[in-house]
């Protein structure tokens, strides 16, 4: 099984793929360039990471990586901008606003799938200025904080999860314990 | 893992056509690591020196030729005079780093060409690379991730065995190759130095201070396993801002200023160059220090928010005492250091020094801030 991580030249990119070879898979990166059917062809899930473009403005930027949203057939994770461009592929709501920096608490709504095992609340590590604010249809908000409403949502039967905190990073609490989740929902596909 | 990246390693650099490399080393754990391990390849063709850009510490580069005595000899090149030359009087943190990046590698190129060597050595890793070409500040020694071409520009070429990893796993390979607990245990200290961290305008009094007030913090902070702390120094020169004010007033009988420096952070995968805001006043109790930054931090132009300890009506500087726990160096979480204990610090750096006009303990993780202030 290869993970593909989408490089969009965020901070923890290559953490991701760190974690995900310390997780004990099988990772490499791709362009946002990449055709879809090749990305099909040498993949079997994806995480689409965080980077400093803006949605909607910037998503000139971020090739075709809405189209992977829409149509790669296996488990898609969304972190931070990736949850951002998720939301706005389905027809979710975005602001500009609601801005969380450094150690933020989580509360979990729903302990599932990706957030599988994790306590009721927990401290996450963010950076984003922009927040998604109402989930696309057919999503359910697992998880919110204090200032933003969807910390975390999933689309179970399409397989679709996005998280606005970074698991990835050392100081997210569970944070490997979400990245698990995501990687062996992946491997049972 | 560690020992089959060492042989792989070392079965690389035996492959290339390697006359002889210089080792850039600043006794550090990624410096030092990376010029052991290709020493174990090439042998005596590897030659250590340790440039003094005069922005070290107290007595640094005698300690470092002192720690490194076992396992690396190095020669050290006297290089202030030069890069003072090119530096004082500059203000703008990009425009330091970029101007110490240029005199450090054109320093570099003269020994290289002295010693006959055609590869430099560095300990370049994970974050340096990803924080330049991510442009969210320009670390020292990075080039070829950004398009610079070393061997035309430098007349070198570059080995950086460490460059996909993380500042934990590098202290994990140094202990598979033997390398001190000293060194592996150092906290890491920028390449540009103490320039960076005598904010805004750099000047030699300003990097006096700042010599002064880190010595004593580094000994204060020592051994309670927090992962870097150290001193900033710049202008104590501030406007009170009402807005700021409102914002925390939940938190104690607090008022809220703006120094004139900038300061740099990392917000949302871009760099902000923006406010460094000072909170003085009673807090409520002293555990809300740690929950300023949620929301001093979440304003557009703030990177840092430090709490002033201490004041007093006389002296021009003021010291920011800065202390953080991270692994990887890409996330970093305040300190949580006892009221007394930093008041106790903040009262000797007043004392040691009569230019210090105030005192402040740096509360802002990052992000939103870096982990320094340039």
């Amino acid at each position: 099984m290869v993970v593909g991580i989408l490089d969009f030249g965020g901070q923890y990119n290559h953490l991701i793929l760190r974690r995900v070879t310390e997780l004990g898979f099988r990772g490499n990166f791709l362009s946002p360039n990449e055709p879809l059917d090749r990305v099909k062809q040498s993949f079997d899930c994806l995480i689409i990471s965080g980077g400093p473009w803006n949605i909607p403005e910037d998503l000139p930027r971020t090739g075709n990586a809405i189209n992977y949203i829409l149509e790669f057939p296996g488990p898609i994770l969304g972190i931070c901008l990736g949850h951002q461009l998720m939301a706005y592929a389905y027809g979710g709501e975005l602001v500009r606003g609601y801005p969380e920096f450094g150690g933020v608490r989580v509360y979990v709504d729903r302990e599932d799938t990706i957030l599988r095992g994790l306590p009721r609340e927990f401290m996450a590590w963010e950076s984003h200025n922009i927040s998604v604010v109402k989930p696309p249809s057919g999503f359910e908000v697992i998880a919110h904080s204090d200032i933003v409403p969807i910390e975390a949502m999933v689309n179970e039967g399409i397989y679709r999860f996005g998280v606005q905190f970074h698991p990835e990073v050392r100081h997210t609490q569970y944070g490997s314990v979400i990245m698990r989740n995501f990687l062996s929902l992946c491997q049972r596909r | 893992m560690e020992t089959s990246l060492i042989n792989r390693v070392v079965e690389e650099v035996r492959s290339l056509p390697i006359r002889c490399a210089l080792a850039a080393i600043s006794g550090g754990v990624d410096s030092t690591t990376a010029a052991v391990l290709v020493r174990r390849a090439i042998g005596d063709r590897l030659r250590a020196v340790f440039i003094d850009t005069g922005f070290m510490r107290l007595g640094e580069p005698a300690n470092v030729k002192e720690l490194l005595s076992d396992i690396l000899p190095i020669e050290v090149i006297n290089a202030g005079d030069r890069f003072y030359r090119e530096m004082l009087g500059l203000g703008d943190a990009e425009e330091k780093r970029i101007r110490f990046r240029e005199v450090f590698y054109t320093v570099l190129s003269e020994i290289v060409r002295n010693y006959g060597c055609d590869w430099l050595v560095q300990g370049t890793i994970a974050p340096d690379w990803i924080e330049t070409r991510g442009g969210i500040k320009t670390q020292h020694n990075v080039l070829e991730q950004i398009g610079i071409d070393a061997a035309s520009k430098y007349g070198f070429k570059l080995l950086e065995p460490l460059r996909e990893l993380y500042k934990d796993q590098v202290r994990e390979l140094a202990r598979q190759l033997g390398v001190p607990d000293a060194i592996i245990n150092r906290q890491p200290f920028p390449g540009p130095g103490l320039s960076i961290r005598a904010v805004g305008e750099l000047t030699l009094e300003k990097l006096d201070v700042v010599r002064r007030a880190t010595k004593i913090i580094e000994e204060r902070l020592e051994g309670m396993g927090l992962s870097q702390w150290f001193a900033a120094v710049w202008e104590y020169e501030v406007s009170p801002n009402g807005d700021l004010s409102r914002v925390i007033s939940g938190l104690g009988r607090l008022s809220a200023y703006l120094f004139r420096v900038r300061a740099t952070g990392v917000k949302g995968d871009s760099r902000a160059y923006g406010n460094v805001v000072l909170v003085s006043g009673e807090l409520g109790n002293w555990d809300s220090v740690y929950e300023l930054y949620r929301y001093l931090g979440t304003i557009r132009e703030v990177t840092h928010v430090v709490y002033e300890l201490i004041s007093r009506g006389v002296g021009r500087y003021f010291v920011s005492i800065r202390a953080v726990s991270t692994e990887d160096f890409m996330t970093a979480d305040v300190a949580r250091l006892p009221r007394e204990l930093l008041m106790d610090i903040a009262q000797e750096i007043m004392n040691n020094d009569d230019r210090v006009a105030a005192v402040g303990y740096d509360v802002t993780p990052k992000p939103p801030a870096t982990i320094e202030y340039e």
